[in-house]
């Protein structure tokens, strides 16, 4: 499964809809595309039942330039790593959650962020660095996904 | 010299607030404040927009209440349109957001505000969480949780045409009814919320309720402030989370306006400060007198325990049984504590379970008649509903087309802005004072006192942030920054 999270009315935000969009076109029928604003318990519920889980989202880094792309597996988080929301859980708890409650949750789950420049405007265009990025990011998760399939 | 100690991030909380506590020459608290980040220009993007499209965009401003804001949407497009949704659509709309209410208040409970209690306020970090509450509970109760929160997101996807950013509200009413095999499914569904907000009850019950330190606690003066309070009741005066007029009541429970959605700017006004972007709403009969509690301030609190204290009673059985045993255990309406909060919210879970099995056996809900095409010229209009976190208007002006000339909103958490503020800062003053500085503990008590509000700031949430650091600023009588220290 391709999961997006983001939200498409908040300017860059919205990369990470738009890239698992694109992934999910690129991959077809081999892989089900799914979209979330943010990401609370219900993500347990929609990973439940897959093998693999491929998240893709905007991600905020002061350190690096707007359009960076970044690859990591929930081991590589560390402890209260992000989604940081009053209604959730860091990711990785949320995971161990799921796996408390016995859950079938995916074998893996790799997470694809992209560093944004503006996602405190409302706004339907991405700002020129994501603009400029997204579609090869796109592409690059796509055919590295393809080549598992 | 002022030192200030910055929090950040706070612990659950929605984007990006931080807790500034401000320490005088002695160290003693001499203020705190919760900052929140901004997000810009909203109204701007729905202006030129048709206003029918704005139940379906304006879901889209959080991702943790689409289902208030498309209510609120849907509800300022009927009144724009001047146009008076059927009754079945009116049930429609009211079993989803019921619905929404028992799985909103569930994540609450369970997840942010349960581990305070069933765990331990003073517990240390590492168990005072999700998991410790399960290792108190059972996985069996854990599971219990999850898979009813689960069938909730199912109905209101049925409902709302999508799990997240419904669709199905429009000006006039609904573009989906149910048939008779959905209304065999919601009965199931809404039957076994019932069940589960019984199941909440235990829980609050037997963790909470039974345990005197935590009722003490609950009870204590650092959680307490004397405001007036702010919630929509129906004709009987029973809370409506859908529907009816604004009920303020006074510090002393006695009601002082009850006026209709759309003469909210007569009564209500906003107040600035320099310090945050979001603006302080208030009582215009009363003025802003500050960040101060008692019968002449302007500050008035929503959401909860507000809606509970406008009321009368609630408008199902086991939740108005709960409702007259939460009154008398406190010491009569209204309720100042603000961790009574969390026992009120308990409360609308169980009232908002019967009100979904309820709708959901209505014969009339599988009636066609769902919408009434609107054929009056659009002008302006106000919508509101009870958002989980307080009272949310939507308020649109369109030309004679439709079109969005101007979009006003004043949003659930904002009307507890000011509270929420001085609850930090009594809280501070108590324990920081008391403890003689700043501990885990400290910390996260402080913390008690704003996520009894289920304070929900951002809409950009599901960023990957990383770990923020701990920041601590220092500050000289001027405000300039003098040192700034920070703990990765």
């Amino acid at each position: 499964m391709i999961l997006g999270l983001g939200n498409d009315i908040l300017r860059d935000d919205g990369v990470g809809l738009a890239a698992a969009r694109r992934v999910a076109e690129l991959l077809g029928e081999r892989a089900d595309l799914s979209e979330a604003a943010v990401a609370t318990v219900d993500l347990l519920q929609e990973m439940t039942g897959y093998d693999r889980v491929v998240i893709v989202d905007a991600f905020m880094d002061s350190d690096l330039p707007p359009g960076t792309t970044l690859r990591a597996t929930p081991d590589d988080l560390p402890d209260g790593f992000g989604y940081r929301s009053f209604h959730t859980l860091p990711f990785k708890e949320m995971l161990r959650l799921g796996a408390e409650i016995e859950m079938r949750l995916p074998d893996q789950v790799v997470i694809h962020g992209m560093v944004v420049d503006d996602a405190a405007t409302f706004g339907e265009e991405f700002t020129p660095p994501v603009a400029a990025a997204w579609e090869r990011w796109a592409a690059a998760i796509a055919e590295e996904e393809a080549a598992r399939l | 010299m002022t030192k200030t100690v910055s929090i950040d991030p706070i612990t659950r909380l929605e984007g990006h607030g931080r807790i500034d506590i401000f320490l005088d020459d002695d160290g003693k608290v001499e203020n705190a404040y919760l900052r929140i980040p901004e997000l810009r220009g909203f109204e701007r993007f729905c202006v030129g927009r048709p206003v029918e499209e704005l139940p379906r965009i304006t879901t889209r401003i959080c991702g943790v209440c689409p289902e208030a804001h498309h209510m609120a949407s849907a509800k300022a497009a009927d009144a724009v349109y001047h146009v008076e949704p059927p009754p079945t659509a009116v049930k429609l709309r009211r079993l989803l957001y019921n619905t929404f209410y028992v799985a909103d208040h569930a994540v609450h409970f369970y997840i942010l505000a349960g581990p305070d209690f069933v765990v331990g306020p003073d517990a240390p970090v590492a168990e005072r969480n999700i998991f410790g509450l399960i290792s108190k509970v059972g996985v069996e109760a854990g599971k219990h949780v999850i898979k009813s929160r689960a069938r909730a997101q199912e109905l209101v996807k049925m409902l709302g045409g999508r799990a997240i950013h419904q669709v199905t509200s429009l000006p006039g009413g609904v573009s989906r009814g149910m048939n008779e095999d959905e209304q065999g499914l919601a009965k199931e569904v809404t039957a076994d919320l019932v069940e589960f907000g019984k199941f909440t009850l235990q829980i609050l019950d037997d963790l909470v309720l039974s345990n005197p330190e935590y009722l003490e606690l609950i009870t204590g003066d650092v959680y307490r402030h004397e405001t007036h309070y702010m919630g929509l009741v129906d004709e009987n005066n029973h809370p409506d989370f859908y529907d009816g007029d604004v009920r303020v009541v006074d510090d002393k429970g006695v009601e002082i306006a009850r006026f209709k959605p759309d003469e909210y700017l007569d009564h209500v006004a906003e107040h600035v400060e320099p310090w945050t972007y979001l603006k302080f709403p208030y009582l215009k009969a009363k003025g802003w007198k500050g960040f101060v509690d008692g019968n002449d301030s302007g500050v008035y609190r929503a959401a909860p325990l507000a809606r509970l204290n406008v009321a009368d009673g609630m408008s199902t059985p086991l939740a108005h049984e709960q409702y007259e045993r939460m009154i008398e255990t406190l010491g009569g309406k209204p309720v100042h504590y603000t961790l009574a909060y969390h026992w009120a919210r308990v409360i609308e879970l169980v009232n908002a379970a019967e009100l979904a099995y309820e709708l959901a056996r209505d014969p009339e809900i599988t009636s066609p008649e769902i919408r009434t095409v609107p054929t009056e010229t659009p002008t302006e209009g106000v919508g509101v509903v009870e958002a989980p976190r307080g009272i949310l208007f939507h308020h649109y002006v369109t030309d004679t087309e439709g079109i969005v000339e101007k979009a006003n909103l004043i949003v659930g958490t904002t009307n507890n802005y000011a509270p929420i503020n001085m609850s930090i800062k009594k809280a501070a003053k108590a324990l920081v004072d008391r403890m003689g500085g700043l501990s885990d503990g400290v910390l996260n008590m402080i913390e008690m006192a704003f996520r009894a509000y289920d304070p929900c700031f951002g809409c950009a949430t599901h960023f990957l942030p990383g770990q923020m650091p701990m920041e601590v600023t220092l500050y000289d009588a001027a405000g300039e920054v003098v040192d700034r220290i920070v703990r990765n």
